[in-house]
């Protein structure tokens, strides 16, 4: 390999990383809010996380996984109604589609937080890194709140 | 009474009485009551009857290590929801429904009582169970022990449960009823209270299946 082609080439990858950079930020239009964590009364070690992910981008984006410094495990979950019976469904992954929202929120969708590192009290942040199936990834603090009943049924409305 | 009138030479008069009857809410009230109590108990929603089941002994711990059983429902009316504090969604959403009602309700209903059990009694103690309820409201009863005391009371109920537990670790789910169960001061399960659960629907169906069973007594 000869110089000239050694530079061509360190350019080429310059020019890829930095172009792919600039590229991301620009098609990567999920944006995550309204992301809360439901206080649990003391001694209970698993608590739920709810959020608001918007993909505003015109192709479906699936999230594969949520970390986080505060708990020891996150999965997705769904509360599913079966006649009387309620069980939580395990997702392997979350897709949203094209130009939609989908809504994390008491009784359906949610964040499984699993033994937090330190007890987490009304008032406390988590932070919640989102992993996109895309390689994108998104980090975002999510409050602890202690909501009445009636808050709760707002957001199903 | 239509009838009477119209073949009576009053009919004009009568008429206009009850015209003026009529647009008074009085009236529009009086008659909302009897259509009401005519169609009686069969348009309550959640109401078990006739032959509601009668809940016999059966033999659990309260959050402070006593026994509970149906001596401990007699005489006053007990709300049960079947779950477990490893339940972050479904559960506390309920037992703060539960709460935001109870404190409506206790005022004119002393009698009251508000029970979460435990259909998952190996990790909800005693001790966790006393402070699990009690974030909610320190009236509230926390019922457990373990499987064989807590089946004395499911199967009476007649509610199922699951343990998803088969890969021996500690984070399994169970899957349970998503009902709030109404018990009377008799130890007669009358009613059923059925998801989504809102405060304003449990205090009226309470309400109107209180009022029910009473006026059968
Ligand atoms: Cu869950």
């Amino acid at each position: 390999m000869n110089k000239v082609n050694l530079f061509l080439l360190t350019t080429f990858i310059f020019q890829s990383l930095f172009l792919n950079s600039v590229f991301a930020k620009e098609i990567f239009e999920v944006d995550i809010s309204e992301a809360w964590i439901s206080e649990a009364p003391p001694t209970v070690s698993v608590l739920a996380g709810y959020a608001k992910i918007h993909n505003a981008s015109d192709r479906p984006i699936t999230l594969l996984t949520v970390s986080s410094p505060n708990f020891s495990k996150i999965e997705i979950h769904r509360s599913v109604l079966n006649g009387d019976m309620v069980s939580m469904e395990k997702q392997d992954s979350l897709e949203i589609p094209a130009r939609s929202t989908i809504m994390l929120s008491p009784g359906d969708l949610h964040l499984m937080l699993f033994d937090p590192v330190k007890p987490l009290r009304s008032g406390d942040t988590a932070t919640l890194n989102f992993s996109f199936s895309d390689g994108h990834n998104k980090t975002i603090e999510a409050k602890v709140e202690r909501r009445s009943s009636e808050d709760h049924s707002h957001h199903h409305h | 009474m239509l009838k009477e009138l119209s073949s009576s030479k009053f009919l004009m008069p009568a008429m206009a009485i009850l015209a003026v009857l009529a647009t008074s809410a009085g009236f529009y009230i009086s008659l909302k009551q009897a259509q009401q109590s005519q169609q009686g108990g069969s348009t309550i929603e959640g109401l078990f009857w006739p032959n509601p089941k009668q809940i016999n002994e059966f033999s659990v711990l309260d959050q402070d290590g006593n026994d509970f059983g149906i001596k401990q429902m007699k005489g006053k009316w007990s709300f049960i929801f079947f779950g477990y504090s490893h339940c972050p969604d479904v559960c506390p959403v309920t037992m703060s429904v539960m709460a935001d009602s109870y404190k409506e309700l206790v005022g004119d209903n002393k009698d009251l009582q508000v029970i979460f059990a435990s259909v998952d009694p190996e990790r909800d103690t005693t001790e966790k169970l006393s402070q699990y309820v009690n974030y909610f409201n320190p009236d509230f009863i926390g019922l457990g022990g373990n499987i064989e005391m807590i089946n004395s009371l499911t199967g009476q109920i007649g509610v199922a449960y699951y343990l998803n537990n088969e890969n021996q670790t500690e984070d399994y789910l169970v899957d349970h009823s998503a009902s709030i169960f109404l018990i009377d001061p008799l130890g007669r399960m009358v009613g059923k209270l059925s998801p989504p659960h809102e405060k304003n629907k449990i205090i009226q169906q309470f309400t109107k299946i209180k009022n029910f069973i009473n006026e059968q007594s």
